[in-house]
């Protein structure tokens, strides 16, 4: 030990050395690393930009969709008429009747499920510039209710109360019209009201609100509504595509998001998944369809807003969004067809889609192109 | 994006010097590092010891085998080692002819059970110096056997707290995982280091030692022949 202790030391200082000498003298090998600048890599995941297709409540409707709503709106009331839409005649939903139901499909039915949740949101949490709006046209219908209310003895309590907010022109409208159906001699009052909104909205600044609003009671019906906004901006994208013509008014508000959707969870969906489900209905719809003979050469494509519950049936009947090539003489036999497609569908067997994805599913906007039906 | 660059640039210009990997390892893996280093050295230590000693016995047991057969009295030979402090062949045979001598002192006659007791000496001696030719060639098995699994350890807990510290740093870049590895690997390294040579010496040292026992036991034998003729002489006279 007395020899090989100190030797073991010595020799592995000796080897230390040469290891600590050789190795600091080498690094040079690693100078070529800085060369390369790091790349600034973000990921996004899908859903984010859905997300953000959703919106939020503080975006504004641009002054050029409300434009473009306007206007197209005014042209969707003309052009309607002449497409003849099916159940009510085209002047009749401007006046009175539009309140109802489904006189105002053409003009109202789609907007209300998903260009109202935005609007409505807007006025009411927060935004003194819409309620600022809003709120005139409220004071010109109070007048109105309470007369109508008093002479018709099924006055609505709650139509009262809410006579300052927004939301009351619907309710308003359920009861004129239940009133209208009453009392017919006092059509007056109801005729006012359609019309007051309309004047009153446009000068302010949205069109889109008022018509919103009137269609509240349908837009808080729908749970989910987020969901169906994307979808509309999809649509209304293909809307735009393929058939340019087309009454495309309503939609372009749905961008703004809808703020209103809080009962239904908002999913985090890609791209790929929520057309994965669309092309999943479509499909089982499509398979339904009967074409009626020779509209595959018509060049009519109809687009119907198709509401779903939970267990895959119909919630309602399928509500006609819009019709492009309308000028055929077989429109009108096409989108009877369209829509006895969706009823078989539903009544021989619920639609199979995913239960956990049922909000993005809920309200459907599909397309039924005769000329390719898959 | 600066964080990023500057981690690109700095960390492989620090890393790669072998103070460096040692200083930057954590306090588990600086134990290991240490520790091995230690049982290297010792494991050094040894292997120039036994290398010595071995060189050492074989030298004297050739020495020894000349004079033992140059045909010099056994009793000169006896009287010239006795005063010494013998080892190997040289303690092996001062320990049978001790034996020899007393059991002859006063000129009794040889007796029967004298060719057992000088056999029983000198098993005892050889024993004694096969243990003092192998202590300590345990302690190279156990460090050639040992020091790759303690120099992994070292390295596991290395890589372990590397990638903690990239999931801290929320940072993927191979620079930040590098200097990290690299100084487990250290571990490794040193472990083989310190294992390789430890193994190599113990089976050597093994066969070395065997061998030398081996020659001890054999002259033991002759030297138990040797005498065993005498006793018989002594006692037919």
């Amino acid at each position: 030990m007395r020899v090989g202790l100190p030797t073991s030391i010595v020799l592995h200082a000796a080897v230390l050395g040469w290891a600590l000498l050789s190795f600091a003298s080498e690094p040079p090998m690693v100078i070529e690393a800085p060369a390369s600048d790091p790349i600034d890599v973000e990921l996004l995941p899908p859903s984010d930009t859905t997300q953000q297709k959703l919106g939020s409540k503080t975006g504004k409707p641009s002054d050029e969709i409300t434009r473009d709503t306007k206007a197209s709106a005014k042209e969707s009331d003309g052009k309607r008429a002449g497409d003849t839409k099916s159940e009510e005649p085209p002047p009749p939903p401007q006046q009175v009747p539009t309140p109802p139901e489904k006189p105002q499909p053409p003009v109202t039915p789609p907007p209300p499920v998903k260009p109202e949740p935005k609007p409505e949101p807007k006025p009411e949490p927060s935004k003194p510039d819409l309620s600022k709006l809003v709120k005139p046209e409220p004071v010109p219908v109070p007048p109105a209710k309470p007369d109508v209310l008093k002479e018709s003895e099924t006055a609505k309590p709650i139509a009262e109360a809410k006579p300052p907010e927004v939301k009351q022109p619907p309710k308003d409208q359920k009861a004129l019209d239940k009133l209208l159906e009453d009392a017919k001699a006092q059509e007056k009052p109801p005729e006012k009201k359609p019309d007051q909104p309309k004047p009153a909205d446009k000068p302010p600044v949205n069109p889109t609100p008022v018509k919103l609003a009137s269609n509240d009671p349908k837009a808080s019906a729908a749970p989910s509504q987020t969901p169906s906004a994307l979808r509309g901006q999809v649509t209304d994208i293909q809307n735009h595509v393929d058939t340019g013509t087309s009454s495309s008014r309503a939609p372009k508000s749905a961008s703004l998001g809808n703020p209103n959707g809080p009962n239904i969870p908002t999913l985090k969906l890609s791209q790929s998944e929520l057309e994965g489900l669309i092309g999943m209905l479509r499909s089982q719809i499509l398979q339904c369809w009967n074409i009626p003979p020779g509209a595959s050469e018509s060049g009519v494509k109809v687009t119907l807003n198709v509401s779903l519950n939970p267990d895959g049936t119909l919630r309602g009947e399928p509500e006609l969004y819009g019709v492009s090539g309308g000028t055929n003489p077989q429109g009108p036999s096409i989108v009877s067809s369209a829509k006895r497609a969706v009823k078989m569908c539903a009544a021989e067997h619920p639609f199979k889609l995913p239960a956990d994805k049922y909000a993005a599913w809920a309200e459907n906007r599909i397309t039924f192109d005769p000329s390719n039906p898959k | 994006m600066n964080e990023v660059s500057q981690v690109a640039l700095a960390a492989p210009a620090a890393s790669l010097s072998i103070l460096a990997l040692f200083l930057q390892a954590g306090i588990v893996v600086k134990c290991v590092m240490i520790g091995l280093m230690a049982a290297s050295v010792w494991c050094w230590a040894i292997v120039v010891d036994k290398i010595f000693l071995y060189r050492r016995t074989r030298s004297q047991m050739d020495a020894f085998e000349q004079v033992f057969w140059s045909g010099q009295s056994l009793e000169e030979l006896y009287r010239t080692l006795a005063s010494r402090d013998n080892t190997g062949m040289p303690a092996l045979f001062v320990a049978a002819m001790r034996e020899w001598k007393r059991s002859h002192e006063g000129g009794r006659a040889a007796i029967g059970s004298l060719q057992q007791r000088i056999d029983k000496v000198m098993d005892v001696t050889i024993g004694r110096e096969l243990e003092r030719l192998q202590s300590k060639l345990l302690v190279l098995a156990t460090i050639g056997s040992s020091a790759p699994f303690i120099g992994l350890f070292g390295t596991v807990w290395g890589i372990m707290t590397a990638f903690t510290s990239i999931a801290a740093s929320k940072n993927t870049s191979l620079a930040v995982v590098a200097p990290g590895i690299a100084e487990a690997l250290f571990a490794t390294a040193i472990g083989l280091v310190a294992a390789i040579p430890a193994v190599i010496a113990y089976n050597t040292l093994t066969s070395d030692a065997n061998a030398l026992s081996g020659r001890l036991e054999t002259f033991a034998d002759e030297f138990s022949a040797i005498l065993s003729r005498q006793i018989d002489e002594r006692q037919a006279a």
